[in-house]
């Protein structure tokens, strides 16, 4: 089966470089960024220490740490290992039992560990994790954003497909076909179909101007259909293009027309209509959104039941208040299971050049489909009556296309480690950083594509290797040589995200549910300022996961605000990390922490029939996970008897709240 | 003052420092910290907000950036082109200033009538009509204006400042930013990127509750045990784990400063005991100017308190539509507090060392946008920003677009040259102000930069 594959390759890679001797010798080599070079099987680098290895990747670290004369870290020790394993794949704590189980575990390191992983990549919290980290990358939102600011009530169900799609373990390559061309894919049930549709809901979340329309409109909503195409399978930003020829990749105003015409004969349905279209609800319009079938059962799977929010609530007098006063708008919208965002096949036509951008200024018009980017390959031919969305889905997904693996492979490496092989996540192209390791993306890549795509059995290697396990500590003589860790002699330390803060806070409260929340989460019709009543129906401090909290341009909660949450605007593949002081008045002073923190100082007291010490010991595993000190028990015994208040439970919750708001809680080491 | 660590008897900045240090025991990766701080070669903690000297004399203590977001017209504020008057539009055909331009105060400077307050402080002011930014896109030229490139993650200009010279503020950070935007670049426009966490700015709103949480939960007594307790653990794990990791330091120094922030915002945004003729200096009793205003005031009080660099940032200034109605609604809300400003700042004699700064990412074409003579496309090649105080000429006009508005041709000032000029202003050396990362020294001005020496008093 190996050799099988592997000849496969060999048979396209060789038609590749065929293919593209002509254009390479036309180019200048620097004119061509690394990332288009074709994908290449590196053979595996000698390294002076055997035995180190655990996976093929760590020959590729240690070669170069040896060349540097720098030795790699030691592994970090089960504690930290079972923490940083659980928080990767699910975004929560291990609790007390899976660590002390894992502590226990007879089983050599590697057996132990691949058991752990294996469980954890299983668990449905892998999909509400790893989701989150796709949703920033296509700029997934539950409002168009801008002007008028109206609500998606229908995102969610490509939310909802994201999750499931990792859980499932969708192939990438069939995964990338679904959101771009679900809706021409065949199917074999209704829910497949179903499932492909809503997958297109990927073409329909850009942030427009809806006090615009026209074929200014039109272009825009084009434009960003092939930035998030482009950034987010390729790396590459050819929205550049739009006005004049890219400044530093090779990227002309033609190729951009030319891919501008798939989506141009694209029918954009997201459940919205700008200025000069309004109907009675607004900018939103449920008319103007894709029909998926419905069968019995999975309207329930997905918790996608025809119920919404407020019935569930039973409150009809909440439901009113969603009503705009003013002009008899209804801004709530029941929920509908036989709707959803996404895109259908249009009137076929390409598209003329806008010069310098001005939609009513137009030039030659390229055939859609017909850029040639350099030394990359080139579309299959587009049928006359199709778009090309099916013809553009199946060259992102071919084996050979040396932009698409290497950057999924990097985003996976960046989650893992706390930055890409490639730093610049987004940006494969001239502007952007070049790989550390150069061979061992490539290496990653190539097992990917090979593996089948599989998300979870790149993670698993990943984990599994020697280098994902190192310890994290720091060491002077290192630092003074590769400060910045371009080598990978230890694992990084990496800060939680916000989500996996508060999913950390509920968890270790005992208060995380697990429930899919239903029915509708956004409301709102659009408009200026106020007027808008766009809202969350799912409160901040709602105990669901936080990849179920509704995501409002320009509305982020001060949560998200205080713990970097991307602007749901922009593709981000890589957030940002602050450290500032309002993060430490967030677990110091805000209701939710000082909330959680008495729950979970309920539940010790209450579960807990051991003595302080032993409390104290539970306390430390639940929230920073590993034991304390015996000196650390004496200081947070000191601590509670030092307090002003005799009622025990809220001398406990200070100990729980000091213990939540220090860096071991945040930092995963 | 309300803190929450055994430091609260320090009154003095002596003081704090020596109690910090002596009191957290920060020694041990203070040392490893020093040798990063520019111009320090101490063996002993120093806490990296501490004032720091300056390379040479400086004319600016602290910065108030004023900035514009959406790219205002030049040409309708502060670069007469009288070549341009008549021309009415169309098309893509050339248009002339919408507004009308008068002679200002004695230098004679020529101001539109979007500014009838600060016209009268024309002879206060250093209008920079040759800027230039590299690109014509907002999220680019944003971010480039606010950290010197717009393609990779760099530090901000206000935490590059409160690198070089620390901050003289005790109980506030160094960098504050009140009402950032979200978008167009957003946490990375006041982010430290590189440089110790420390010298971000901090975003404050402007609203009912300008940072969350402020209000203490527990009594001061209890909150400093607890406090106590946590930076305990924090010191703990730094020591044993990563003594030169800059995020952990980050965390402690943050919840350090946010428990004396529980007290010095609130002072700091209370606005009651200012009198009655300040309120109205700055517009506060007006519905158009309030919101501004109110914005002004606070960076006055915020640079009194030792702050070292302050932005707001005011919005709407995309003039694609709309230009004269624009500007001249734009221009007003910000008309009478920037006025108020300078009064202000130069009645308590801060005006000579307070650095005002003001101006977007680009500015507008001198083409007509949309053909109905009333709107301008981005422009970044050539457009107009403008200082006053902090040692710069008054009444002074640098640089010069061509004769249509369209592009620089004397006095160019670029992004790294403006943030060279500014560094210059507050005494530092551009090209010896340098952070080593990732195996070479960064400058906020990366390898150009160029001194506008011609704009110092």
């Amino acid at each position: 089966m190996k050799t099988h594959r592997f000849f496969l390759f060999a048979v396209w890679f060789g038609f590749l470089v065929l293919a593209c001797q002509s254009s390479l010798t036309k180019a200048k080599e620097e004119d061509i960024p690394w990332s288009f070079h074709p994908l290449y099987r590196p053979a595996l680098p000698a390294v002076t220490k055997e035995g180190w290895d655990r996976d093929p990747m760590d020959r590729f670290i240690l070669n170069k740490l040896e060349g540097k004369g720098i030795a790699p870290n030691k592994d970090a020790d089960r504690t930290i290992l079972i923490r940083r394993v659980t928080f990767d794949l699910t975004g929560l704590p291990p609790t007390p039992g899976e660590i002390d189980a894992f502590l226990r575990d007879p089983a050599n390191d590697d057996q132990a560990l691949a058991s752990v992983v294996d469980n954890l990549l299983k668990s449905p919290r892998f999909g509400e994790r790893w989701a989150r980290h796709w949703l920033d990358v296509v700029r997934y939102s539950d409002s168009v954003g801008r002007t008028m600011n109206a609500s998606f009530p229908f995102a969610r169900r490509f939310r909802d497909y994201v999750i499931d799609a990792f859980n499932k373990d969708k192939p990438y390559n069939r995964f990338i076909a679904e959101q771009i061309a679900g809706d021409l894919l065949p199917f074999t049930s209704p829910d497949e179909q179903a499932e492909n549709r809503i997958a297109t809901g990927l073409l329909t979340m850009a942030s427009l101007d809806l006090s615009e329309g026209g074929e200014l409109f039109r272009l825009d909503q084009v434009d960003d259909q092939i930035d998030v195409t482009t950034r987010a399978f390729l790396g590459l930003t050819m929205s550049c293009a739009r006005c004049h020829n890219h400044k530093t990749d090779p990227i002309s105003q033609a190729d951009y027309y030319s891919l501008a015409g798939i989506f141009y004969s694209t029918q954009t349905l997201q459940g919205q209509q700008p200025k000069g279209y309004l109907g009675p609800n607004g900018y939103v319009d449920v008319d103007n959104l894709v029909r998926v079938p419905v069968s019995g059962d999975s309207a329930g799977e997905g918790g996608t039941e025809p119920r919404d929010s407020a019935a569930d609530a039973g409150d009809e007098a909440s439901k009113m208040d969603m009503m705009n006063q003013g002009n008899g708008y209804p801004v709530y919208f029941p929920y509908d299971p036989t709707r959803a965002m996404g895109v259908a096949e249009g009137e076929v036509e390409d598209c003329a050049i806008a010069i310098k951008g001005d939609p009513f200024n137009r030039g030659e018009t390229p055939p859609r489909g017909g850029f040639q980017l350099l030394n990359l390959p080139k579309l299959p031919p587009i049928p006359d009556q199709s778009s090309g969305r099916l013809e553009l889905a199946k060259w992102l997904t071919m084996p050979t296309h040396p932009l698409t693996a290497r950057v999924m492979v990097n985003r996976i490496w960046q989650h893992l480690f706390g930055r890409g092989l490639v730093r610049s996540v987004d940006d494969f192209g001239m502007t952007g950083d070049a790989p550390t390791h150069p061979e061992l993306l490539d290496h990653l890549a190539v097992r990917f594509v090979e593996s089948g795509w599989s998300v979870k059995a790149m993670i698993r290697s990943i984990m599994m290797s020697r280098t994902y396990r190192l310890s994290s500590t720091g060491d002077a003589a290192k630092e003074n040589v590769d400060g910045s860790n371009d080598l990978f002699w230890r694992m990084n330390l990496r800060r939680l995200e916000m989500e996996a803060i508060r999913d950390s806070l509920f968890l270790v409260a005992g208060e995380l549910s697990l429930e899919r929340p239903r029915g509708t989460q956004v409301a709102g019709f659009g408009g200026k300022g106020r007027n808008t009543w766009l809202r969350s129906l799912t409160p901040e401090d709602a105990s669901c996961r936080s990849v179920y909290l509704p995501s409002l341009r320009s509305m982020l909660t001060p949560m998200q605000e205080t713990f970097d949450f991307p602007d749901p605007s922009q593709i981000k593949g890589q957030r940002e990390i602050t450290t500032v002081s309002p993060q430490a008045l967030f677990f110091l002073n805000g209701d939710l922490a000082g909330r959680l923190s008495r729950s979970t100082a309920t539940g010790i007291l209450e579960g807990n029939s051991g003595d302080d010490a032993a409390r104290i010991r539970e306390a430390f595993l639940k929230v920073v996970g590993r034991h304390p000190d015996p000196s650390e028990i004496d200081e947070a015994l000191q601590l509670m008897n030092e307090l002003s208040s005799d009622d025990p439970v809220s001398r406990w919750t200070v100990l729980i709240q000091a213990l939540m708001s220090s860096a071991e809680f945040r930092y995963v080491l | 003052m309300r803190t929450c660590s055994d430091i609260s008897v320090a009154s003095t900045r002596r003081g704090f420092l020596q109690q910090t240090s002596a009191g957290f025991g920060w020694l041990a990766f203070a040392a490893l910290k020093a040798s990063r701080l520019h111009a320090e070669s101490t063996k002993s903690y120093v806490n990296p907000l501490a004032p720091k000297p300056t390379h040479f004399p400086a004319k600016a203590k602290r910065v108030i950036f004023l900035y514009m977001q959406g790219g205002p017209s030049q040409m309708e504020t502060f670069d007469w082109k009288p070549e341009m008057v008549g021309r009415s539009g169309g098309a893509h055909k050339l248009l002339g200033p919408v507004l009308k331009f008068a002679p200002q105060g004695q230098s004679g400077l020529m101001i539109s009538e979007a500014f009838p307050e600060l016209s009268r402080h024309a002879d206060e002011l250093c209008l920079l009509n040759g800027c230039q930014t590299r690109t014509p896109s907002h999220s680019q030229a944003t971010v480039a204006l606010h950290t010197g490139n717009d393609m990779f993650v760099r530090p901000s200009m206000g935490a590059w400042c409160v690198y070089g010279l620390g901050s003289e503020a005790e109980d506030l950070p160094g960098y504050i930013t009140i009402d950032p935007p979200h978008d167009q670049g957003g946490a990375m426009n006041y982010g430290s990127a590189f440089l110790p966490a420390t010298y971000q700015g901090m975003r404050l709103s402007n609203g009912r509750e300008a940072v969350p949480n402020l209000t203490p939960a527990l009594s001061e007594k209890d909150q400093r045990l607890q406090v106590d307790f946590a930076q305990r653990l924090n010191r703990r794990l730094m020591e044993r784990h990563d003594p030169s990791n800059p995020e952990l330091e980050g965390v402690i120094q943050s919840m350090q400063l946010a428990c004396k922030m529980q007290t010095s915002v609130p002072g700091v945004l209370d606005l009651s005991g200012e009198s009655d003729a300040v309120m109205e200096r700055y517009g506060l009793n007006q519905n158009a100017t309030s919101r501004f205003g109110t914005q002004c005031l606070t960076a006055r009080r915020l640079a009194e308190r030792g702050v070292r660099f302050i932005q707001i940032s005011h919005g709407g200034w995309d003039h694609h539509n709309n230009l004269s109605q624009g500007i001249l609604g734009r221009g007003e809300s910000i008309d009478k507090p920037i006025a108020g400003l300078l009064t202000d700042l130069k009645e308590r004699d801060m005006l000579k060392d307070t650095l005002v700064l003001w101006g977007g990412e680009f500015g507008r074409g001198a083409y007509d946008d949309k053909g109905d003579g009333n709107g301008r496309g981005h422009q970044a090649k050539g457009f107009t920003m403008f200082m006053a105080g902090g040692g710069v000429k008054g009444g002074y006009r640098h640089g010069a677009t061509d004769e249509t508005g369209s592009e620089a041709v004397e006095g160019k000032m670029g992004t790294h040259d403006l943030h060279a000029t500014i560094l210059h202003l507050l005494g530092l050396d551009h090209e010896l102000l340098t952070y080593k990362y990732a195996g070479r020294d960064f400058r906020l001005t990366d390898v150009a930069g160029e001194v506008a020496k011609d704009i110092i008093a």
